[in-house]
């Protein structure tokens, strides 16, 4: 999947796939009846799209049981997920953990958990965030410490994306020797971990507490620093592409909606105030393609790049996001504003998804730093 | 134009305050026109006939009713604004609503049945206006009412109706003629809710919580007695009642000050990147000190408007005007109170992790009400641009 038209050709089949299996798998009563029961996934539904799709080992190497794909193809897959709202581990499992297994390039490590989470098996997630909740490795305050030949983690993470479902949490510690990716079991001893109530109850978010929980380390004998703060970028990329898929469902929610409701005897989408509103969501929508598209590739192709793309579409695409829920309802007037239309559970979705990896205004702050500003 | 108070009000306001702080039913959960639990109507009817019987709500009435002589505009602003600073509750519903249109247009009988009903705070009133398909264009209403004998027999549905679910009594538009231009045809009625086939059902909403209602109006029955003006006169009561939302102007203000308080002691308590409070980063400060500036103006606007009220030249654009410029200063300002808890501010009310319970969310996502009740903001826009810059008129 190198050459652009050819690529092209195979996302956009890729994407009519996914598309289809959503609308019939995941439509809104079904991302509302799990979200309600504060369920993390429809097991049959992840069965599938692991099994039948082979979704879950996209991004994963050929020789650990994926298709071998990369970040560009993860990004289609995600942006139609980030469109339906799909309640799944989806993205801590494959976006955060098992891009951060290939990343790490240690074998023992890609071996035992990569065909776990290329068959659907295994759920993992990343932990990084903890009492600031910013994703950034310099305010890490988890500590491992060799126990018994292998490793023992003590701290608290917050807001670990699927942290109280994963099979398999790596979390970010800091080691004697500095700071180091520890793969602990979900079920281990010493690992106490909670839902917490948050804006988008379609993505859960755990606080994990670790007391002395055995760990393996991941990605020994090379720098942490060398390959981690890639995942991180990595992660944005991709969550940069969910985004881009939920205003992409905002604007399509609110363009069809501005046809068909008429006040003022005429359809309010033939006034000019809702024209404009419309139009502009089209630019963000059609730029964050662009930036998605840019950030996915540069991450694929190892580009200098990589890391101001990602910090890039991740910065367009959260407030392209956040815009398009916030004029979908705008659009939708009061019918918008009730509990039972969908885009509230957008507009939940943009505001945590800006927030996720830390404030906003640190996100700028670094694109300005990567910019050479 | 004249924005300080004379001593008469300043000392009205100490005392209106102090009234407050010693009976006042306690500071509210969430911010916005939002309805109570139902445990806690009982001590807000309460509430709300202590209000009348201090003089503090229906002031302006002719004292026949109740009203107390010497009252302006300007003291029923004043209770509005330390209400508001006070983030306690006010009058529950639409009483004030209703008791100004009968008032202004209803029979001698209606004014002795109803008024005192809604000063002891044995009625409870909600509006019964906006439908599903006459949100913004509330003159499109198809709630149908049709004469039969001595009676009205209604059918339709309304929706956004505040505190229904607690309301006794209905102020209720419904279309009487069918044939004529759809604001002629419009007349205004007093419902009692317990009338059969009255179905109100709680919506909810954005925030998770249930403050508004649709009514489903089933070959409902009404006595023509319960008509406030003339058969098909409703849309000039209703307009009448509208231009007494404007009291809101100034309270809106000062829930912008208290907010915007609450939104530096944010961040002076959380921190950035740097490790510093949020309040010392240059940035945070200048979004800050905008949203201040900002605030300032909506009280400042506001006064003015208000004033203009009292001395009577107010303009038909001031109302959408400040209507529009605060709902987007507050919606700016909640989005910041979000943006300053980083991760945090993903948290909610119930959760450990929340900054003040969750306040912030709730009225992040509560901003929404502001911008789309009442008249959309781009539908006011409109008003605005032909009433106040007399641009060439839509078609409506």
């Amino acid at each position: 999947m190198t050459g652009g038209a050819s690529a092209s050709a195979e996302h956009d089949e890729l994407r009519q796939v996914v598309r289809k299996f959503l609308g019939e798998r995941s439509p809104s009563h079904a991302v509302r009846r799990l979200m309600a029961a504060g369920e993390e996934r429809d097991h049959e539904v992840w069965s599938l799209l692991a099994g039948q799709l082979g979704l879950t080992g996209i991004a994963v190497p050929e020789r650990f049981g994926g298709a071998g794909y990369g970040p560009a193809e993860l990004a289609v897959v995600l942006e139609e997920m980030g469109g339906a709202l799909l309640v799944a581990p989806y993205f801590a499992t494959v976006a955060l953990a098992g891009q951060a297994l290939t990343a790490s390039a240690d074998e023992d490590a890609m071996a035992r958990w990569l065909p776990g989470i290329a068959d659907g098996t295994l759920t993992a997630t990343l932990a990084v965030a903890e009492e600031s909740g910013a994703w950034d490795l310099a305010e890490v305050a988890a500590a491992a410490e060799p126990a018994g030949g292998g490793w023992a983690v003590t701290g608290t993470k917050l807001f670990v994306i699927d942290g109280h479902t994963a099979g398999l949490l790596l979390v970010v510690a800091r080691a004697p020797d500095g700071l180091g990716v520890f793969a602990v079991d979900g079920g281990a001893a010493g690992v106490e971990a909670a839902r917490l109530d948050t804006l988008d109850p379609t993505r859960a978010l755990a606080s994990v507490a670790f007391n002395g929980a055995p760990a393996v380390r991941v990605g020994v004998g090379r720098d942490t620093a060398a390959w981690l703060p890639q995942v991180l970028d990595l992660a944005l990329a991709a969550l940069a592409a969910e985004q881009l898929g939920g205003a992409a469902r905002c604007l399509d929610m609110a363009v069809s909606y501005a046809k068909v409701r008429e006040q003022f005897g005429r359809p309010i989408g033939s006034f000019q105030a809702i024209k404009h509103k419309c139009a502009n969501l089209l630019v963000d929508v059609e730029c964050g393609r662009s930036a998605v598209f840019h950030a996915s590739a540069a991450a694929a192709t190892g580009q200098p790049d990589a890391p101001l793309a990602a910090v890039l579409a991740y910065t367009h695409c959260s407030q392209a996001f956040t815009r398009a829920a916030k004029e979908c309802i705008q659009i939708h007037g009061g019918i918008g504003y009730t509990w039972e239309h969908d885009a509230h559970l957008y507009l939940r979705r943009a505001k945590s998804s800006q927030l996720l990896f830390g404030p906003p205004a640190r996100q700028r702050a670094r694109l300005a730093e990567l910019a050479g500003i | 134009m004249r924005f300080d108070y004379s001593q008469e009000l300043e000392d009205y306001r100490a005392a209106v305050r102090a009234f407050i702080e010693r009976h006042g039913p306690g500071a509210r959960k969430h911010v916005g026109v939002r309805a109570p639990d139902p445990d806690q109507v009982p001590a807000l009817r309460a509430w709300v006939a202590r209000l009348y019987a201090a003089g503090y709500l229906g002031q302006t009435w002719p004292a026949a009713y109740g009203g107390r002589p010497g009252a302006t505009i300007e003291h029923t602003f004043i209770v509005a604004e330390e209400i508001a600073r006070a983030r306690t509750w006010g009058e529950i519903g639409a009483g004030a609503l209703a008791a100004g249109a009968v008032l202004a247009f209803g029979s001698e009988a209606q004014r002795q049945r109803y008024l005192p009903r809604i000063r002891s705070g044995e009625d409870l009133w909600c509006q019964l206006f906006s439908e599903p398909g006459a949100g913004s264009d509330l003159a499109s209403l198809k709630t149908r009412a049709v004469r039969d004998g001595d009676h009205f027999v209604v059918n339709g549905q309304k929706v956004w109706t505040t505190n229904g679910h607690h309301a006794d009594l209905g102020y209720l538009l419904a279309r009487t003629n069918p044939d004529v231009a759809k604001q002629a045809g419009i007349t205004a009625f007093a419902l009692d809710m317990r009338t059969p086939g009255v179905d109100v059902r709680p919506l909810r909403e954005i925030t998770g919580t249930s403050d508004f209602n649709e009514v489903f109006l089933d070959n409902v029955r009404i006595p023509a007695e319960a008509v406030i003006g003339e058969v098909d006169g409703g849309w000039r009561v209703a307009n009448a009642s509208l231009g007494h939302e404007r009291s809101g102007v100034s309270a809106r203000a000062v829930e912008l000050y208290a907010q915007l308080d609450d939104l530096v002691e944010l961040a002076r308590r959380t921190t950035t990147a740097a490790g510093r409070p949020a309040i010392a980063d240059g940035a945070t400060r200048q979004r800050i000190g905008r949203l201040a500036a900002l605030a300032h103006v909506t009280d400042v606007m506001s006064k003015a408007v208000r004033s203009r009220i009292a001395n009577g030249t107010e303009d038909a654009a001031d109302g959408p005007l400040a209507k529009v410029f605060f709902s987007e200063v507050n919606l700016a300002m909640t989005e910041c109170g979000v943006a300053l808890q980083g991760v945090g501010g993903m948290a909610v009310e119930g959760d450990r992790q929340a900054y003040a319970d969750g306040w912030w969310q709730d009225a992040y996502l509560y901003a929404r009400a502001y911008t789309i009740a009442g008249g959309a903001n781009e539908v006011l826009k409109t008003v605005v641009a032909e009433r106040a810059l007399g641009l060439p008129r839509d078609k409506r």
